[in-house]
């Protein structure tokens, strides 16, 4: 797994608001996924542009390295220690 | 069991069936050190595997593996060698809180001795050159023609560990260390005065191997029911030498919740469901293991529901969880679970296997539930709290049975189209 995950508010007991904004979790349309989080933190809302991907790069620098991410892009996520896939 | 399958009478009745006390053990278990933290390829990996296809085929599964290719898992196979210092004084690192070998590292066993230097300034040749803060390390790199290697600062986490991450970029030419901020700080401030050494080794090797998934098919369900995929991967950062790596939460956790719903399920399941079980190989290295997997269902135009757990250690007020793909009515499936079990959920990202069935089609859910000690040797069964393993089970378990009667007496609020 990339990260941890733990989200607030509290409910009762399942969602709290929308089910459907599970659909549009931050870093799920990328490749990459989300940074690695330090442990207990909290995690950006639901919903934001996974555009600003950590590793991914541009979508011409991914094809060019032949994988889901640009080669310089992946190796800074790394170096950085958020981590990467594929 | 009397009740209708599905009703809540049925999960008033077997709910109480989850054991948090035999999922510790099965998190015990996996952390073990015979499993030497399952990195995929290892024999660590292999005897886990064993182990978890046994405790499938008890539970009267039947059980089969398979295999995929597995390209270029780096494995640091020796402790590196680190030391350096001013004048006449000198430091060992402690590799994996001071030191670590970074993933794009060149694979070097013999140590290499050389002055110090700041990397983009002054001639680099034979030298070890600290990457300032904020440096891009390809720029680095490019400025260090001849150098003896890098030195890269790191974040460490909140136990002191620069945790293990295996899916990253290919190596280069340069042998490549990482530093935590303090030690970082400690050698930028002796190179820039011009004084310091570095003597140090990389021995970071790439491994190709055979990845391997548990897959586990339970009765199918009668005809025109619902097909429920459990699944949780199995495989870890795996040990590095004299640093054990147990994998505790991620994701001996996630297995022990699967294995205990496989139970449950086993025993009293729903007539209109049926439920299998994918323990998969390689997420650790780019989710290869669900990759394989979901093509395979994507060929076979088998469609069932996924339900991907990655990290039940510590759950703090909700457990996430992430869909992707045509998942409005599992995720309204998950809602009622949720309520019925009384474990709040909120959108999370849970950057996991999960994404990848999604991504052939399928309607998929991750979900994660925190973790201590992250690819670290932090990540123990002590960390692991029983508790939340209890509540996710009891999640899984619910949205499974209450799959049964979804066509008719479950809908969703948020587009289902199923």
């Amino acid at each position: 797994m990339s990260e941890n995950t733990q989200i607030s508010p509290a409910t009762a007991g399942g969602f709290a608001g929308d089910p459907g904004a599970a659909l549009a979790v931050t870093g799920s349309g990328s490749c990459c996924g989300s940074p690695a989080q330090a442990v207990g933190s909290i995690l950006p809302p639901a919903g934001q542009s996974p555009a600003a991907g950590p590793c991914c790069g541009s979508q011409q620098a991914a094809e060019a390295a032949g994988s889901c991410c640009g080669t310089e892009a992946k190796t800074e996520a790394v170096t950085t220690g958020q981590g990467c896939c594929g | 069991m009397t009740a209708p399958s599905g009703s809540a009478a049925h999960l008033q009745a077997i709910l109480p069936l989850v054991s948090a006390e035999r999922m510790a053990a099965t998190v015990t278990a996996l952390a073990a050190d015979d499993f030497t933290g399952r990195r995929v390829g290892t024999a660590g990996g292999a005897a886990a595997r064993a182990w978890l296809a046994a405790q499938l085929s008890d539970l009267g599964a039947t059980v089969n593996t398979d295999d995929f290719p597995v390209r270029a898992v780096p494995e640091v196979y020796a402790a590196p060698m680190v030391v350096w210092g001013e004048g006449e004084t000198s430091t060992r690192l402690v590799f994996g809180r001071e030191v670590a070998v970074h993933s794009a590292s060149a694979d070097t066993l013999k140590v290499r001795r050389g002055p110090l230097g700041v990397a983009g300034s002054g001639d680099p040749s034979g030298r070890w050159l600290v990457v300032p803060t904020g440096m891009n390390l390809s720029d680095a790199a490019r400025a260090a023609r001849g150098a003896a290697g890098l030195l890269v600062s790191r974040a460490a986490d909140a136990d002191g560990w620069q945790y293990t991450v295996l899916a990253g970029p290919d190596p280069g030419s340069l042998p490549i260390l990482t530093l935590n901020a303090d030690t970082h700080h400690a050698v930028l401030t002796a190179a820039t005065t011009g004084g310091g050494w570095w003597s140090a080794n990389t021995p970071l090797r790439r491994r190709d191997v055979t990845g391997t998934n548990i897959h586990a098919r339970f009765p199918a369900a009668a005809p025109g029911g619902i097909k429920v995929l459990l699944t949780a991967h199995y495989d870890g950062v795996g040990d590095h030498p004299g640093l054990r790596q147990p994998g505790a939460s991620d994701n001996a956790s996630g297995v022990a919740v699967v294995l205990e719903a496989a139970q449950i399920l086993a025993a009293a399941r729903p007539a209109g469901v049926g439920v299998a079980v994918a323990l998969l190989d390689a997420e650790e290295v780019g989710a290869l293991g669900s990759a394989h997997h979901s093509r395979q269902l994507h060929a076979g135009d088998v469609r069932p529901l996924v339900i991907n757990v990655d990290g039940a250690g510590l759950l703090d007020q909700a457990a996430a969880v992430e869909a992707c793909g045509p998942a409005h009515g599992l995720l309204a499936l998950l809602d009622q679970a949720g309520r019925h079990t009384g474990l709040a959920l909120a959108a999370g990202p849970v950057a996991s296997d999960n994404r990848r069935y999604a991504a052939a089609g399928l309607a998929a859910v991750g979900i994660g539930a925190g973790m201590a000690g992250y690819h670290s040797p932090a990540d123990t069964p002590d960390r692991v709290d029983s508790h939340t393993l209890e509540a996710i089970a009891r999640l899984v378990v619910a949205t499974a049975c209450l799959a049964a009667p979804a066509p008719a007496t479950v809908s969703s609020s948020i587009g289902d189209k199923r």
